[in-house]
């Protein structure tokens, strides 16, 4: 995962709805993947779950989290970069029913 | 221009940041115009005002920044509103935040919270209304 969420937050939930991979929590919500439910990662804020972020590969043209948050405060994560292939692989494992095109300009940041 | 601008800036003078940025941010999500980054500027410094009233100067000194940034191409006013106080209130406020942190001194100016003013242009000049 590369995309994280700072403690700039102002917790208006904007972000949320807008995931494909349902990755973003309210803080203090536990998480959910693959049937087991986990601790938040955060509790004062909005946060990302890595394993199910995407960084938006395989859906749209750049991070949906990023495009409406009116803070700028989902941004790349310097830590954890990832490449657009293990990014894609990981979208195609979260939604084994979706038949995924080719990536393209459309459906990956890194081809703008 | 739309009236939650008004009703934006209005929540912003009574100090109260989040409901000045949820409505800016309102306004902000549904137009369009190239100079909405201006609407973004006052919604970074809503929230700003808001992270430093609630104990987090980092999110706080980040915010005005992003704010001071987007708001350089529309000084000194645009839309009727009175900019260039407000910009420069905010750059002062970093310069508290960045000198608490690095002095450990406490200037009087990080109690400050600017009001926006609004004006409206007369024969070669501005009236600054509130």
């Amino acid at each position: 995962m590369a995309t994280f969420i700072t403690e700039e937050c102002i917790n208006c939930g904007a972000c949320e709805p807008e995931c494909p991979n349902t990755a973003i929590y309210a803080g203090g919500v536990q998480w959910e993947f693959q049937g087991a439910t986990h601790d938040a990662i955060s509790n004062d804020f909005y946060y990302i779950v890595p394993e199910k972020c995407t960084e938006c590969v395989g859906h749209f043209e750049k991070e949906q989290c990023a495009a409406v948050c009116p803070v700028d405060c989902c941004v790349p994560d310097p830590n954890h970069p990832e490449t657009e292939d293990a990014l894609f692989a990981r979208a195609k494992q979260l939604h084994p029913d979706r038949a995924f095109t080719d990536l393209s300009a459309a459906t990956s940041r890194f081809r703008k | 221009m739309d009236e939650r601008l008004e009703l934006g800036i209005r929540e912003f003078n009574a100090g109260r940041y989040f409901e000045a940025h949820d409505i800016l941010e309102d306004f902000w999500r549904e137009y369009r115009e190239n100079d909405r980054v201006l609407l973004q500027a006052l919604i970074h410094a809503a929230v700003g005002y808001y992270h430093l009233d609630n104990g987090n100067p980092k999110g706080c000194r980040s915010q005005l920044s992003k704010a001071c940034l987007k708001m350089s191409s529309y000084l000194p006013e645009y839309w009727g509103v009175m900019l260039a106080p407000l910009y420069s209130s905010m750059q002062v406020q970093i310069e508290c935040i960045d000198e608490r942190w690095q002095l450990n001194t406490e200037r009087s100016e990080l109690l400050v919270r600017p009001r926006i003013q609004r004006c409206h242009r007369v024969a070669g000049g501005f009236l600054s209304i509130s």
